[in-house]
């Protein structure tokens, strides 16, 4: 027996309920566990998005006390470098301002201003040592 | 080729008799044969579901319950995610028993032709669609604002608003049921009309936008479904919303303090 697929029949009810079946059986052990996990997975886009905002933060915050620190020590060298460099111009301009009693020069003379000199700053004063100033 | 003058068998199907009603056996086989696929391969994406490592199965699957889910979402709101799983389970069954008519099997009566191209199937889901809409309408409204919003805008409409909601299912069956029906006729006439050594050409032509077809009717059935829910759902005249939301909620406070 034949009939055409327009007429409507008890056939409505069976496809009725293959499909309450099938729309059960996704919903309850398809839909439910692929939302879940769909879920969890945006939680952790979520979670590991801030963890990488912080991590930024503190990226940049390090930046900013590493430049901060550079800059300081910059600045402290180039104090340095000008005190260095003060104290060593009034070095030289008091060294200049004494009066030396030797000139260093070549020849005869300069080796007995060579030996001055080493006299006058040898802690025996030229003399040998052990010897006693007073013998 | 068989005599134009001959009237074209527009497709038949085996039918069984039982306590006097009249089964359609071609259909109901068919579309167990594709509840079982849709079931089968639901089952097999869900066998391996994981948020870290999703397999192919799981992310085809977590596409259409995206798009669903966004789609209900924009239309209903948050309390849309009640009918995604309607519309993922409406859209692959669709998809799959309308799928069913590529697979050769037979000719002109196939052992599993499109239960879609059955008035029975698209019946019965635009039937329970609809129900559902109007399920869901009284859970939301209530049974007296479900009532009161077929008087609206205006009292004298009611039997248009009436013949509206009656036309609903009939309009969505058919739809689905015309466009796959009419697949079968191209391919019965592609086999009546062409001769049979230039037939595979144009058939398979037919078949791959038969495919096409598939996918189209299956979206836009689900797309009418949540449709049909956000018309039940939306605001009424009288502006009380079907689904609550912060404005609607802070009128209701202003005016029943």
């Amino acid at each position: 027996m034949t009939a055409t697929f327009m007429t409507l029949n008890a056939t409505l009810v069976v496809e009725l309920v293959v499909f309450v079946i099938v729309l059960a059986v996704l919903a309850r052990f398809v839909v439910r566990p692929l939302q879940k996990a769909m879920r969890q997975r945006q939680i952790e886009i979520d979670q590991a998005a801030e963890k990488a905002r912080r991590v930024e933060e503190l990226l940049a915050r390090a930046e900013a006390d590493y430049e901060a620190t550079v800059a300081r020590a910059r600045r402290e060298a180039q104090q340095i470098i000008e005190t260095g460099r003060r104290v060593g111009s009034q070095m030289e301009h008091e060294r200049r301002d004494t009066p030396r009693p030797w000139k260093v020069s070549s020849g005869a003379h300069g080796r007995t201003a060579m030996a001055l000199k080493s006299r006058a700053l040898h802690p025996s004063n030229g003399r040998p040592f052990g010897a006693d100033s007073d013998r | 080729m068989t005599n134009p003058a001959a009237p074209l068998d527009l497709g038949t199907t085996h039918t069984a008799t039982v306590a006097g009603f009249t089964f359609h056996v071609d259909t109901i086989v068919a579309t167990v044969a594709a509840g079982i696929i849709v079931i089968a391969i639901g089952l097999y994406a869900r066998r391996r579901v994981s948020s870290d490592r999703p397999t192919r199965a799981q992310l085809a699957w977590e596409s259409v319950v995206s798009a669903a889910e966004g789609h209900t979402e924009r239309s209903l709101g948050p309390g849309g995610r009640r009918i995604v799983p309607l519309a993922v389970a409406l859209f692959v069954f669709i998809l799959v028993a309308t799928l069913l008519e590529t697979i050769p099997s037979g000719h002109p009566h196939k052992s599993l032709p499109a239960p879609t191209g059955d008035l029975n199937l698209t019946a019965a889901l635009a039937l329970l669609v609809i129900g559902s809409v109007h399920a869901m309408a009284i859970r939301v409204r209530g049974l007296r604002g479900y009532l009161r919003h077929y008087l609206e805008p205006k009292p004298w409409l009611f039997p248009f608003r009436i013949l509206e909601e009656l036309v609903k299912p009939i309009t969505l069956a058919l739809r689905l049921f015309g466009n796959v029906f009419a697949g079968t006729i191209m391919v019965l006439l592609i086999f009546e009309l062409i001769p049979p050594f230039l037939a595979p050409l144009p058939l398979a032509a037919w078949r791959l936008f038969s495919v096409f077809v598939a996918v189209m009717q299956a979206f836009t059935f689900t797309l009418l479904t949540v449709l049909y829910f956000q018309t039940a759902m939306e605001p009424d005249a009288a502006g009380s919303a079907a689904h609550p939301t912060p404005l609607t909620e802070g009128t209701r406070r202003t005016e029943n303090p």
